[in-house]
């Protein structure tokens, strides 16, 4: 019996306009990451499922649009997921549009949801991190998370300071790749 | 415990396959209720005859996509400090009971000792707070419409034993109505229409005066007198001290309600 391939994210997309499970697959290897995402731009938890909600809600509603191309298809979700940030910026509030038009259920979250929330959106910095090589992964955690200095930094990797800015920016460079704006300010 | 990773997912799917079969028909997955306002009885009347039939009736069938979420100014709610209190209040023409919703909210006043609650006002449906559309709201869908934590949610203090005063229309959410509510105390006279383009006021029979807040821990009941007479609630702990009393439209300036409360 031969092994199933795994599908591609585009793929998933693709199927999705069919068959609705595609959806919850291309859901569940994303909603850590996008959880992520917005976790670290928002002051709580609940905030960031909201917009999170409304990401994959937007992005469900524009699968018909989704064209598969030389980015990843998480370039697409990213971008979804950047004009949902900018519009709660701009209008002082999450917007539920997508969610309204696809007649979704409103989430009420109590204490345990944010537990939830909160683990989960740790563990999704975590995974965009685990996607690069060990030394621009080693350089990005330490500058980044860890908030450490590059003189410090190159001490305890044993290499120059330069050394260890080229691999938080070759870091930072590849993270923009897969999810744009996400090692990023804005 | 709530898993509220899951419970997106199952959401997203759903919506997945309605949006795939609305794709292969072109027309709605689901089969949805119009009623009209005047209708609103019937529907209650045409759930309850498919229901002794036998036939299951989904509860999403009921309901309509939520309230859109409105700009959360106290900060939203503590975390576990969010509840619908158990007490109903039957509406003067019948259907869906009213209910409201109790929370401490984050954003309180300094020093205050986070005594401030927030209530929200709706109707309930299957243990959820909503508004029906009606009203002009949803396009009069008959349906029940979620409502979020805020918007518009009135706050105060227990010790005060103040109170709300309002109109809302039947619906249940004057922010959705299509029609103007007026303001109480404007006395007996025709409504107060706001100066918005193209809006009518809401004709009496559309509306509800309700009166609602916050009593302290100490209180067992409270007491309403007004131009309809008096009626009286008594208070559970489960309620957090809220109370509500829904009166019809009838005309009344702000000294004519007044709330006492037994200890």
């Amino acid at each position: 019996m031969g092994l199933r391939r795994e599908r591609t994210d585009a793929e998933l997309l693709i199927a999705a306009r069919e068959d609705a499970e595609a959806f919850g697959e291309f859901y569940d290897r994303h909603i850590a990451k996008v959880l992520a995402f917005f976790r670290r731009r928002v002051p709580d938890a609940e905030l960031a499922m909201d917009l999170a909600a409304e990401t994959f809600a937007a992005a469900l509603g524009s699968l018909s649009s989704f064209v598969p191309g030389d980015e990843p298809a998480t370039a697409w979700l990213f971008a979804i997921a950047r004009h949902r940030w900018f519009d709660a910026l701009r209008h002082g509030q999450v917007e539920d549009r997508a969610r309204r038009g696809l007649e979704m259920q409103a989430l009420v979250v109590d204490d345990h949801a944010l537990a939830v929330i909160e683990r989960l959106a740790a563990a999704g910095a975590m995974d965009l991190l685990d996607a690069l090589p060990d030394d621009q992964r080693d350089a990005v955690i330490a500058r980044h998370l860890d908030d450490r200095e590059y003189d410090e930094i190159a001490a305890q990797l044993r290499c120059s300071e330069s050394v260890v800015r080229k691999r938080v920016s070759r870091g930072l460079t590849s993270l923009k790749k897969v999810a744009p704006g996400w090692a990023s300010g804005d | 415990m709530t898993d509220p990773i899951a419970i997106l997912r199952r959401e997203l799917v759903a919506a997945a396959r309605r949006e795939a079969a609305r794709a292969h028909t072109g027309s709605p997955a689901w089969p949805t209720w119009r009623f009209a306002r005047r209708g609103r009885p019937a529907l209650v009347l045409v759930v309850a005859l498919v229901l002794a039939s036998g036939t299951a009736v989904a509860a999403s069938q009921l309901f309509g996509p939520p309230v859109r979420a409105g700009l959360v100014l106290t900060g939203g709610p503590k975390p576990g400090q969010v509840v619908l209190a158990p007490l109903r209040v039957a509406d003067p023409a019948g259907g869906y009971s009213w209910g409201v919703r109790v929370y401490t909210p984050k954003r309180g006043v300094p020093g205050d000792g986070g005594r401030l609650s927030c209530l929200q006002i709706g109707r309930v449906l299957d243990g959820r707070l909503g508004v029906i559309g009606e009203d002009g709201a949803f396009g009069n869908d008959g349906l029940f419409h979620v409502l979020p934590v805020e918007p518009r949610a009135g706050c105060t203090y227990a010790e005060t034993g103040s109170m709300y005063v309002a109109y809302l229309p039947t619906s249940g959410f004057s922010a959705t109505a299509r029609c103007v509510t007026p303001i109480v105390g404007f006395g007996p006279s025709k409504p107060l229409t706001r100066l918005a383009r193209g809006a009518r006021a809401c004709p009496t029979s559309d509306l509800r005066l309700v009166v609602f807040g916050v009593a302290n821990p100490r209180v067992t009941s409270v007491r309403l007198v007004s131009p309809s007479g008096v009626r009286s609630e008594r208070l559970v702990a489960a309620d957090r001290g809220a109370f509500v009393f829904v009166l019809a439209g009838v005309h009344a300036s702000r000294s004519q309600v007044r709330v006492t409360f037994g200890y």
